[in-house]
Order: structure tokens, then sequence, then C-alpha cells
């Protein structure tokens, strides 16, 4: 298991999806599914740096388990306010123009970028985890 | 990030590079300051974009809704990028090339 644990904060947000790409790519994922890895773990990221914390702000922290079943697996944790983002309703993506919203386009993107999103409360924490198939072994 | 330009009566905005949320953040205060669409038409080339974020998409649902179907585009959209449009369905509402 690797992990990397960065303060819940934009600047945290490049060095946390580098890290995720480097496991990847250590894993030999294919380039389109490391982008669509990415995709979902941005998605998830940018909603922990902007809701979980109030102003004292605080951590969010990146785990890969060392999974070797065709799985790839991304934990994503934060100590911050229960709050499950992915219990919202999905955003209506046949409405027309003038009816759409873009609330819940992130969440939406990182449900269908991967096979399985959660959310778990417990102990303190969220914890969103996310599970992609792959091509590699 | 971008670049904006005026061509054949209609706003050209070139975009380069990801448009995460980071870069997309920049890119729509440049686009604030600079565009301002009144009647032209407006359309995002994104031949060198390879990633976009939902960030990116709430920016295009934001000018699409000002200029609507016929004086809003987006061009150069490769496979990767079309797919993320398609699964906001986007290429509902907008004309996508």
């Amino acid at each position: 298991m690797k992990s990397l644990k960065l303060k819940a904060e934009m600047e945290s947000l490049s060095p946390l999806l580098e890290f995720i790409r480097d496991q990847a790519v250590e894993k030999q994922i294919n380039p389109d599914e490391i982008q669509e890895v990415e995709l979902a773990c941005e998605e998830i990221l940018v909603n922990v740096i902007q809701y979980a914390y109030s102003e004292d702000g605080g951590d969010v922290e990146i785990r890969v388990p060392d999974r070797k079943d065709g799985f790839f697996e991304i934990e994503i944790t934060d100590s911050g306010e229960h709050f499950d983002f992915l219990s919202l309703p999905n955003p209506d993506t046949d409405s027309p123009l003038k009816d759409r919203i873009s609330g819940g386009l992130g969440i939406h993107l990182a449900r269908q970028m991967m096979d399985e999103v959660s959310y778990q409360r417990a102990g303190g924490f969220n914890k969103v985890n996310l599970i992609k198939k792959t091509e590699a072994v | 990030m971008v670049e904006i330009r005026e061509e054949e009566g209609k706003i050209m905005c070139v975009f380069s590079g990801r448009m995460d949320t980071v870069n997309t953040g920049e890119v729509e205060k440049e686009l604030a300051e600079k565009l301002v669409p009144k009647e032209q038409s407006v359309e995002f080339k994104l031949d060198e974009v390879d990633y976009v974020a939902s960030s990116f998409l709430r920016l295009c649902l934001k000018y699409a809704k000002a200029g609507g179907k016929t004086r809003f585009k987006i061009t150069g959209v490769s496979p990767n990028v079309k797919k993320v449009f398609k699964i906001a369905g986007f290429d509902k509402i907008m004309t996508i090339e």
C-alpha cells in the first residue's frame, strides 16, 4: 500500500494527481485508463478540498492498495464534516440547454469513469473508494 | 492556456494544455476580462487539449447558455475529450465538432 497525505487545498491537487498517475504507470495501466482514473480522482479531490473543512482546514490522504487482481483501487480519506456527496442526485443529462445546471457534473463524471465509487463514514473519517477494472495484470 | 482572437467576425478561443480545475480557473478569469460576446459567435478550439474536468464543462455551459446552439461551438475535440462531453450529455445541447 502506498499513500500520500497533504493539506486539503487547491495547491495539493497537482501533486496528489501526480502520485495517482505514478502509481497507475507503475502498474502498467494504459494511458486512456490512467486519464479516466485521474479525472475521477480530480473530481472527488476537488469536492474534498472545497467542502470537507471549514476555515481551519485539514488533510486529505490517498492510499493505493497493492492489488494484483486486475483492479486499480484508490482510497481518498479526509477527517472533515460528514458529507456524502455521492448521495446527491445525478444531473439530468437529457434536459434542454436552458434547464441545465452545472452542479453534480463532477461526481457524475467520476462515477462514469470508474467501475465502482463508494462512500463510507467511519471513525470520524470520510472515505471514498474508487475502483477500476484495468487491462493491466 | 488560452489565446483569444477575432477571426472572420467571430471570437476564437484557442485552448492548449490540460483543462483541469486549476487551469480552468485561470482561463475563466482571462475570458471574463477579455471576452465580451455581445452579438458575435464564440468558438472554443480544443485541438491542443486532451484533458477536461467538470470545471471546464461548467465554463462551456456558461458560454453555451449565453450564445445558444447557433452562436457557440466547440471544435477540435479529441476522442477522450469527446467522451467527457458525451457523458455530461453536452453533445445534445451544444455544437461539438
